[in-house]
């Protein structure tokens, strides 16, 4: 009974495979033409970013979800995957004050505090 | 009151993933939190640092090819799928070529390992590494930069020819004390040295082997958030290769069958997660 478990597929079949991995190919050629028309002024930063960063989420969900077999395991396992994403997120949001507070300050010589004499007591 | 107990359903405590599957997603929710450690230290440096002034250098000033970053994603990308069909095979008994795909995954990890080791040694020939990247050069960093640049343009005008070799000795002639006053300053040497390099690039790019110190600010902070997110990526690359040579060891001595299925399962997915890792560090290094 053990074998035959051990030794049963639960993940998707041969083709979707073949479909991932063509997918995966298709959008790491996308990210790198993105990055191509950014540096050459066809797309704004932004755009170029947004672009970059939602071809890497999709790849990362699209080898989750059919490498990793999250599409059968999901409801078994999403009770602690899912948090783990969420501390993730928050890690970096938590983090984000330390860029938006700086940024008032960028090319700016800092100035003396109001009324100091510059000299201590 | 038997025949009650019997109609109960049955009840298993824990969930229905077997422990081994369990264990490893334990261990892959670790490493997800370890990685983003990582990167979203990255993320705030990469951001917060810069100033209007002074920019967070590009990918061609630390010579990192985006074309090179973007094949090793296609090669995990390759292994991850050489991976899940020796899974898909094996489950089907098919025990040899699971054990072909196998080798073709380790083949694949090495060609990664391989790419980013040229890599590494194209960082040490430019001396991009943390804590030699001439970022400021004020005070003794600055002392420190002419001397370096002062030997690097004595070997352009010896052994370089054409518009190079001239450069180099005008320069050199600047660096020359005059009335034992120094005629240009560090900063001044820096901007010059980087217009030269720039106008001269590609035939840098064909002599490895002539090397000018380019000012690049934030260069040791990218090199220390490069070599440090890089090395733990490629670290655990390797561990997953150990695992695959394991593999093929005992399939060579014909103790590799179908009951290792799980366990090809399982160490497919610590190999897939690798791959991920890959697919956020590639853009967020080479290409944003």
């Amino acid at each position: 009974m053990t074998q035959a478990h051990n030794t049963e597929h639960h993940g998707p079949a041969f083709t979707a495979y073949m479909v991932v991995f063509g997918a995966l190919s298709i959008f790491t050629a996308i990210s790198f033409v993105a990055n191509f028309a950014e540096r050459h002024g066809y797309l704004t930063v932004g755009m170029g970013f947004a672009i970059i960063l939602a071809v890497a989420v999709v790849k990362a969900v699209l080898v989750g979800t059919y490498f990793m077999h999250l599409i059968v395991d999901w409801g078994k396992l999403y009770y602690f995957i899912f948090p783990t994403f969420i501390l993730g997120a928050m890690f970096i949001v938590v983090l984000l004050p330390d860029i938006v507070l700086g940024w008032p300050h960028v090319g700016q010589v800092p100035s003396p505090p109001v009324g100091s004499s510059g000299a201590h007591d | 009151m038997a025949h009650a107990v019997e109609d109960e359903p049955i009840l298993h405590m824990g969930v229905a993933v077997s422990h081994g599957k369990l264990a490893v997603w334990i261990f892959l929710a670790t490493e997800i939190m370890f990685f983003t450690g990582l990167i979203g230290t990255y993320i705030v440096l990469r951001n917060g640092t810069p100033t209007t002034q002074e920019r967070w250098p590009t990918p061609e000033q630390v010579h990192l090819k985006e074309w090179i970053g973007a094949f090793n994603t296609f090669v995990l990308i390759c292994s991850s799928v050489t991976v899940v069909l020796a899974h898909y095979v094996m489950a089907k008994g098919r025990v040899g070529q699971a054990v072909a795909y196998v080798g073709v995954t380790l083949a694949l990890g090495c060609v990664f390992l391989a790419v980013k080791a040229v890599e590494y040694k194209s960082k040490y020939d430019h001396a991009i590494l943390p804590g030699h990247v001439f970022d400021r050069v004020e005070g003794q960093r600055g002392i420190d930069y002419l001397n370096t640049i002062k030997h690097q343009l004595t070997h352009l005008a010896e052994q370089a020819s054409g518009a190079v070799a001239s450069e180099s000795r005008e320069l050199l002639a600047l660096l020359e004390l005059k009335d034992g006053r120094a005629q240009i300053t560090p900063a001044q040497v820096g901007q010059r040295v980087n217009e030269m390099y720039e106008k001269n690039k590609e035939f840098f790019e064909e002599h490895s082997d002539m090397h000018l110190a380019t000012v690049i600010p934030f260069g040791n902070l990218w090199a220390s958030c490069y070599f440090a997110m890089t090395g733990f990526h490629a670290l655990h690359v390797l561990g997953g290769l150990v695992v695959f040579v394991i593999m093929l060891i005992m399939a060579a001595i014909g103790r590799f069958g179908v009951q290792h299925t799980s366990m090809l399962e399982l160490v497919g997915l610590y190999w897939h997660f690798v791959d991920i890792v890959w697919i956020f560090l590639f853009p967020l290094l080479y290409l944003v």
